[in-house]
């Protein structure tokens, strides 16, 4: 009877019903069966209330939003491109690390493929880079960033793990670097390949575009400063950067002025923010039922008779998240599956820090494969290409990213460094 | 324009005016919320740093705006059909999708309906049993209720309302 409602509750899913509706059903049925008042499901969802980091995420939000709106993208790939344009495969650089400061900004990453994608695509192909490469550098940028502060998915992957969300931040660093400097060394080499000469290093050029785009650059380094130097709380940061980022934009940069622009900043944070928060509030009921009933422990009997160590357990946990991350988006992932992966990553020696970095290492990767990776689906609405075509120009990118993730999953060290210190 | 604006500007029946009301309420109500969150988070630090003293009541009135700021943005973004996942859907031609809208609006319905009575006797609860000095932390816990009692209402005007055309369901 249960394998016959999940597999139903699975079909209304794919079938467009809002997930937040079929994590309801989900747990009303679960909580009829266990024969309990379904009113445990709205106390559960009180817990939203008690979490302390649960305030970041509209606040940090709110940041991007007012950042995005405010021109924000624009001011910062002229920064980019006059610091690092001048280096062999400058603009692909250039577009790299634009996109991944602004994905840690905006958190879902679809964001960044429809705010830079369409300004970075046509200097890419002035540039003489590929169609291929630039859509596939393109798409595959959408989700860098995932891992620097102040990434929204780090956020709520520390709330629903219930892992220190400074932590998290410090183990994404090397990461996420880790990633870019791969992605930089690799369009440096086709660049070559390709023969396209770098442009002349301008220090007028520096910092005009620096007394432009300073503003936006201090808010992340001082997020950085303040949370690992031990100044603010996650909380705070978030408070912190919002006031900075509406200062910015209404005082410094005059780009919103007006009290029904800033209006649909809020507004448009609200239904961002809202449709990821009634998710985790509905999931909270859910998942708890599922842990009340043992569902882990289950999982994890089933899974010690086949899987004996860490290396093997971290192999499957790679080959299921891709799947995951190909089939629902990164909010709803970590909202869904964390609570239920954890105790089995813990049973098998994962540190929950460590296992946070390899599960938003592995979303971040399944954004790009077929059949609905959302970087794939935007990328075709926003360039007009088939997301097969995109697929096979974000192929080289995304074989990176997958020796990538093997690194990330197999040498914690480069996400737990700082535990040695 | 937003989308509820432009829906209203095109459609004035009453079903959908009642939509364009109770969108821009809620708007009112959780941007309202947000900037509060916003103002006493900031007043609270400042009070900490500066004056090495907590605002009364501020830290619970701050939780508790988060869910009111999470749960209107929910029904808000369910009105502007940011929420929906298309696994499959996405792959199927326009009229089919279409078609789905309607029982896909009743099912929403009866399962927010469910939550909303849930929702509605647990909070009655909290409510009865809070002490006086409690009371307004069980009046802002009402949020639950009313926002699955306004995304009820919402899919069940949908349903009446019938599939949006092509052009609106951006």
């Amino acid at each position: 009877m249960t394998f016959t409602v999940v597999a139903l509750l699975i079909a209304v899913a794919a079938l467009g019903v809002p997930l937040f509706i079929v994590l309801g059903a989900g747990g009303l049925y679960a909580a009829h069966s266990a024969g309990l008042d379904p009113a445990v499901l709205i106390a559960e969802m009180l817990r939203l209330a008690s979490s302390p980091n649960l305030m970041a995420i509209p606040l940090f939000t709110l940041a991007g939003v007012a950042l995005s709106r405010g021109g924000a993208p624009e001011r910062l790939l002229q920064v980019f491109n006059a610091g690092f344009g001048w280096m062999p495969g400058g603009l692909a650089i250039v577009a790299l690390t634009a996109c991944a400061f602004f994905t840690a900004f905006s958190g879902a990453s679809g964001v960044t493929i429809l705010a830079l994608g369409g300004l970075l695509y046509p200097i890419l192909r002035g540039e003489n880079y590929s169609k291929n490469f630039s859509l596939g550098l393109l798409t595959s940028s959408g989700s860098l960033g995932l891992l620097f502060p102040p990434s929204l998915v780090i956020l709520l992957y520390g709330i629903v793990a219930g892992v220190s969300i400074e932590q998290l931040f410090m183990a994404g660093l090397v990461p996420g670097l880790l990633l870019l400097f791969m992605l930089a060394v690799y369009s440096a080499v086709v660049s070559r390949h390709i023969g396209i000469s770098p442009r002349p290093f301008s220090l007028p050029v520096l910092f005009s575009a620096l007394r432009t785009g300073m503003w936006d650059l201090l808010l992340p380094i001082g997020i950085v400063v303040g949370l690992f130097g031990g100044y603010l709380t996650a909380t705070e940061a978030a408070s912190c950067s919002a006031a900075y980022a509406l200062l910015l934009e209404t005082v410094i940069h005059r780009r919103l002025v007006s009290v029904s622009q800033l209006y649909e900043i809020f507004r448009e944070t609200i239904i961002l923010v809202g449709s990821v928060l009634i998710i985790l509030g509905i999931a909270l009921g859910l998942t708890n039922l599922l842990i009340d009933a043992q569902i882990p422990m289950k999982i994890l009997a089933a899974l010690e008779q086949g899987v004996s160590s860490q290396l093997q357990f971290l192999l499957l946990l790679n080959a299921f998240l891709l799947v995951v991350g190909c089939m629902m988006d990164i909010f709803s992932a970590i909202i869904v599956v964390v609570p239920l992966i954890l105790p089995l990553a813990q049973r098998f020696g994962v540190d929950p820090v460590h296992l946070g970095i390899v599960f938003l290492a592995n979303l971040e990767i399944g954004y790009l494969t077929p059949p609905v990776g959302i970087n794939l689906f935007l990328a075709s609405q926003r360039f007009k290409e088939p997301m097969l075509n995109l697929f096979r120009a974000a192929l080289p990118f995304l074989l990176i990213m997958l020796i990538w993730l093997a690194l990330v999953t197999y040498l914690p060290h480069l996400s737990l460094w700082w535990k040695k210190i | 324009m937003t989308d509820q604006a432009e829906l209203y500007r095109r459609n004035r029946t009453w079903k959908a005016k009642l939509e364009f009301y109770l969108t821009n309420a809620e708007s009112i109500v959780a941007t309202a919320g947000l900037v509060l969150l916003l103002g006493l988070s900031l007043a609270e630090i400042g009070a900490r740093n500066f004056f090495h003293t907590a605002i009364p009541g501020a830290d619970i009135l701050n939780r508790y705006l988060v869910l009111w700021v999470s749960f209107l943005g929910a029904v808000l973004a369910v009105r502007e059909r940011h929420i929906k996942i298309d696994a499959v859907a996405v792959w199927f031609p326009e009229a089919w999708r279409r078609k789905l809208e309607r029982p896909i609006f009743v099912f929403s319905s009866v399962v927010c309906g469910f939550l909303f009575w849930a929702a509605l006797r647990f909070w009655r609860e909290e409510w009865a049993h809070a002490a006086a000095a409690d009371k307004w932390v069980a009046a802002l816990g009402a949020i639950i209720p009313l926002s699955f009692f306004l995304l009820t209402a919402q899919f069940a005007i949908r349903f009446v309302i019938g599939p949006r055309s092509p052009k609106r369901t951006s």
